[in-house]
């Protein structure tokens, strides 16, 4: 039987705080990824996408576009392959089956420039989770994540805290009597 | 590909609008851009099945576009020797397949601390249909004339 999203926050309200290794992404910052960003957004910054322009400046190299940091920073919702199980401090949190995720917000703290063939590590920590209705579900869990960014020299490079709430679909609210 | 303009803290002004607003409407092709861009694969950005099963009218796209998007924004405004020290933004309506949005700023405060020389920009989307979708605020650091 699905744990209750009163019960999840009981029990999710013990990791605030916990702090997860240190871990290094999979890959180095990379051109590709910048290309598509910007493209993304319609982005045509020589400082982002021409790498013979960047090393002229006093960068010396492409610059990562501040927030395209994310998708440097570890494996995303969907990623190929598959990432294992995590395996650390908030991985005992439980999960309801079919929850959504909406994100609400987003701060970040900038302190270096990040360029192309820099390595960043990121390490998670849970700074805060309670219950809040949202549009579909009146007992959404509400999540507040802080990720760490730092380079290979170990410098802290971002702290991202990201706000967003988990949600079950119509059904599963209706199912779980909560409708 | 087009060089952007060096930004000096000396020429901003507070109460300015940023002169790098700009619009974006949300297409199919748009909605494939920003799941390329971003890696975020959930499905509620892509798939219109899994939207009509979740309540949602459309795909509708994902934080970090959003982000990208205020991102250039700003960079279009700073210019390469300027630097984003801080950003704040809130996700407040979504913004769909077929919106059509605007990315905005305005200069709230210019000051000095310590050696850096700071502006504070309140920032902004809003759309074709509902106004008003992520306030945000950032500050930048700017370079001074010699």
């Amino acid at each position: 039987m699905a744990v209750k999203p009163e019960e999840m926050v009981e029990i999710a309200k013990k990791f605030i705080g916990l702090e997860t290794q240190l871990t290094p992404s999979d890959y180095p910052v990379e051109y590709e990824p910048i290309r598509r960003w910007c493209q993304m957004v319609d982005d045509d910054n020589p400082l982002f996408i021409n790498p013979a322009y960047a090393k002229k400046t006093k960068h010396g190299e492409v610059v990562c576009p501040p927030f395209a940091l994310s998708i440097f920073g570890g494996p995303s919702p969907g990623y190929f392959p598959p990432p294992p199980p995590a395996d650390n401090v908030l991985s005992g949190i439980p999960t309801t089956p079919g929850s959504s995720v909406l994100f609400l917000g987003s701060d970040w703290e900038f302190y270096k420039t990040v360029k192309v063939g820099d390595h960043l590590s990121v390490k998670s920590r849970l700074a805060d989770y309670y219950l809040k209705g949202v549009r579909f579900d009146p007992k959404a869990r509400w999540v507040r994540i802080e990720r760490i960014y730092y380079n290979q020299k170990g410098e802290k490079v971002a702290v991202n805290s990201m706000h967003h709430a988990l949600r079950r679909s119509p059904e599963e609210v209706k199912e779980a009597g909560d409708a | 590909m087009t060089l952007r303009k060096q930004l000096y803290w000396d020429d901003v002004a507070e109460g300015q609008e940023l002169p790098t607003s700009y619009t974006m409407p949300i297409t199919w092709t748009t909605i494939a851009h920003s799941v390329s861009g971003t890696r975020d694969f959930n499905l509620q950005h892509h798939d219109p099945d899994f939207c009509q099963k979740m309540g949602y009218e459309h795909p509708f796209v994902m934080l970090n576009f959003y982000q990208g998007l205020l991102g250039r924004l700003i960079s279009d405004w700073i210019g390469e020797g300027g630097f984003l020290s801080k950003f704040h933004m809130e996700m407040r309506k979504m913004n769909m397949l077929y919106d059509v949005m605007t990315m905005k700023g305005k200069v709230t405060r210019k000051y000095v601390q310590g050696l850096d020389h700071l502006v504070d920009v309140d920032i902004w989307i809003e759309n074709d249909k509902q106004g008003l979708t992520n306030p945000g605020n950032c500050t930048v650091v700017l370079p001074i004339k010699d």
